[in-house]
């Protein structure tokens, strides 16, 4: 008791230790993300030279020149696949750092300096849990559901990649023509793993969950895809590559700034003649801001973000459709959702900020290109248009928790007609204007 | 109109929540990481009980007057007095099972010998072992400085009458006890 006292006695003296002063946090959340990214990016780019250069040299060197090919190809999935749990368990780490910034909290700091190491210690946590199944399950569903839910996620980031790497190397096999379509087709199925899980959980509150997912899914995806089609009808295409393109030359050529039609704005400023082509610019710029405010709203109900989680309530429903799940399944609902997340920001970053281009003018873009396309490591242009996809998909990542931080749960009739009575009729008056606009030859 | 008003409404006010949660990013956490930084805590909290010595002589404060026994309403404190000696403690036994922390004992103490400390952790494996007894009670002679020192309590004086009757006997008494 004594050598207790005498510790308390230590204590009291003024602490240097922890301190922290304004903007630490801020700095120190900077410093987490720049490491977790270059070790997400770093592994990613890793697997895809292996699996792109090395693998294929030495099969090509034993005489399996076809399988040589085929693993050739085969690097965009192998890339997927590593990227996809890193990346997710960086975007729970940086959630939660975020929340506690944005909350005045000090957010995790036990594993490894300063948290850095937080989820990647739940994530071995999860590996070696013990895999419970419920008495009443149905064994087969309660196994499928997080499988289903996990599967398509995976299988929708592959367009993505095509837009991101610039077409380079075996990235060419990702460039789908009906881009955007298929994300959109595959993004759909998860909502099915959901209500599996939920109703082979045998438990109210997961069939509570899974009933809702499956509502709000169905109701959430049609104000979205309307948006896109209202953002194909403005591009022009559903190659997501194509899109990308388009949006070349600088910050003001890309899609939310008027689908690059910016300079009509400056006719409307001396009012005359002109100012009638300036009145379209303006009309198509507040269109590519409502379409991108809808996409995103309608994108974060879709993948059951915060103002809209009714799945997992976790105030009502004790955590929704995965109340039941432990171990590694419960893993795997958390790994999509993150995925989903992330594919959502990416395909934002796509339609809306120029995906893989930086807010710089086409000739010093190109020169960076050129530069770094022939240097002694081979070419390593699609360094640039990755890292550029990825940090503007982290940047709304961002926002999405900060807009967790900031607002509450919606009602569950609110969400409902929120959807059916505001969103769908806006989108499809939206539909009809960005129509308008295209046909109108100037 | 009125659902345009209603719209651009719910984006300003969404929007004005939105800043008004960005303006506190990078303000020093709230929040304090426990068992590395212990809180400063005030001189007057109500923490674990404990016994005094004198901080200058580390003679035993308490008299065994019994007033804490008397006024505790738990009856959480037990004191036993030397029945050879009349004013010296022999033991004392304090339930921190069925103390309340209310105080009134350290009020009513004409030593100033029962104190309350700042030390709040005290978890034990059983109820037995929060019963303490005369030894965990006492605080060394550098702790009960520090406590007089902290709490502001006025210096008590060696004990006059009894150091012309019998001095001695009571320095003995009171080396042994602390």
């Amino acid at each position: 008791m004594a050598v207790t006292f005498l510790n308390l006695l230590d204590r009291f003296r003024p602490h240097k230790l922890y301190r922290p002063s304004w903007m630490v946090g801020v700095s120190s959340f900077f410093v987490l993300a720049f490491f977790w990214f270059s070790i997400i990016y770093g592994a990613t780019s890793i697997t895809v030279v292996l699996f792109a250069k090395f693998i294929p040299e030495l099969l090509q060197k034993l005489g399996y020149f076809q399988i040589a090919q085929v693993v050739y190809y085969l690097a965009p999935l192998a890339a997927v696949l590593v990227l996809i749990p890193a990346n997710a368990t960086f975007l729970v780490l940086n959630e939660r750092k975020i929340l506690a910034l944005l909350t005045v909290r000090v957010g995790p700091d036990r594993v490894g300096p300063n948290g850095f190491l937080q989820t990647a210690a739940d994530a071995i946590k999860l590996l070696f849990k013990e895999d419970i199944i419920p008495k009443g399950a149905d064994r087969l569903l309660f196994n499928l559901a997080p499988v289903i839910f996990f599967g398509p996620t995976t299988i929708a980031f592959i367009p993505i990649l095509s837009a991101a790497t610039n077409n380079t190397g075996p990235f060419l096999s990702c460039d789908l023509s009906i881009g955007i379509l298929f994300i959109m087709a595959v993004s759909s199925i998860p909502v099915l793993g959901l209500v599996l899980g939920g109703w082979a959980s045998n438990n109210k509150y997961s069939l509570i969950g899974g009933l809702r997912s499956a509502a709000q899914a169905i109701s959430y995806e049609i104000p979205m895809v309307l948006t896109v089609i209202s953002m194909i009808v403005l591009t022009g295409s559903i190659n997501l590559k194509e899109i990308v393109d388009n949006q070349t030359g600088g910050i003001f050529h890309w899609n939310i700034f008027a689908v690059g039609n910016m300079h009509l704005l400056l006719n409307l400023f001396p009012l005359g003649k002109h100012s009638i082509v300036g009145l379209y610019g303006l009309i198509l710029f507040m269109m590519c801001c409502i379409l991108f405010l809808m996409y995103i709203i309608s994108a974060c109900a879709e993948v059951n973000r915060i103002p809209f989680d009714l799945p997992e309530a976790e105030s009502e429903l004790v955590s929704g459709y995965n109340t039941e799940y432990t171990g590694m399944k419960f893993a795997l609902f958390f790994l999509a959702e993150y995925t989903a997340l992330f594919i959502i920001c990416c395909l934002a970053s796509i339609l809306f900020f120029g995906g893989g281009h930086l807010p710089v003018s086409e000739g010093s873009e190109n020169k960076i290109l050129s530069l770094l396309s022939s240097t002694k490591l081979g070419d390593l242009s699609w360094l640039i248009p990755s890292i550029a996809l990825m940090l503007k998909a982290y940047v709304l990542i961002f926002v999405s928790v900060w807009v967790r931080a900031t607002l509450p749960r919606l009602r569950y009739d609110q969400l409902m007609s929120f959807s059916w009575k505001f969103l769908i009729p806006l989108s499809l008056i939206n539909i009809f204007v960005v129509a308008i606009l295209m046909s109108i030859k100037l | 109109m009125n659902i345009l008003i209603k719209t651009l409404d719910g984006l300003y006010n969404i929007a004005r929540g939105m800043f008004t949660v960005f303006q506190h990013i990078g303000r020093k956490p709230i929040t304090s990481s426990y068992p590395d930084v212990v809180p400063e805590l005030y001189p007057n909290t109500r923490h674990r009980l404990a016994l005094t010595v004198n901080p200058d002589t580390s003679e035993h404060l308490c008299i065994a007057c019994k007033q804490c026994e008397r006024i505790c309403p738990d009856t959480c404190i037990t004191v036993i007095g030397d029945p050879d000696k009349k004013g010296t403690i022999k033991d004392f036994y304090l339930d921190h099972g069925l103390c309340m922390f209310c105080g009134l004992c350290t009020e009513v103490c004409p030593t100033n010998c029962i104190i309350n400390t700042v030390d709040f952790e005290m978890s034990e494996y059983s109820r037995e072992d929060l019963v303490y007894d005369i030894k965990r009670l006492t605080l060394t002679q550098e702790q009960s400085r520090f406590y007089f020192d902290f709490k502001e309590m006025p210096k008590p004086k060696p004990k006059p009458v009894k150091a012309a009757a019998a001095p001695a006997a009571v320095s003995t008494s009171g080396d042994t006890k602390s």
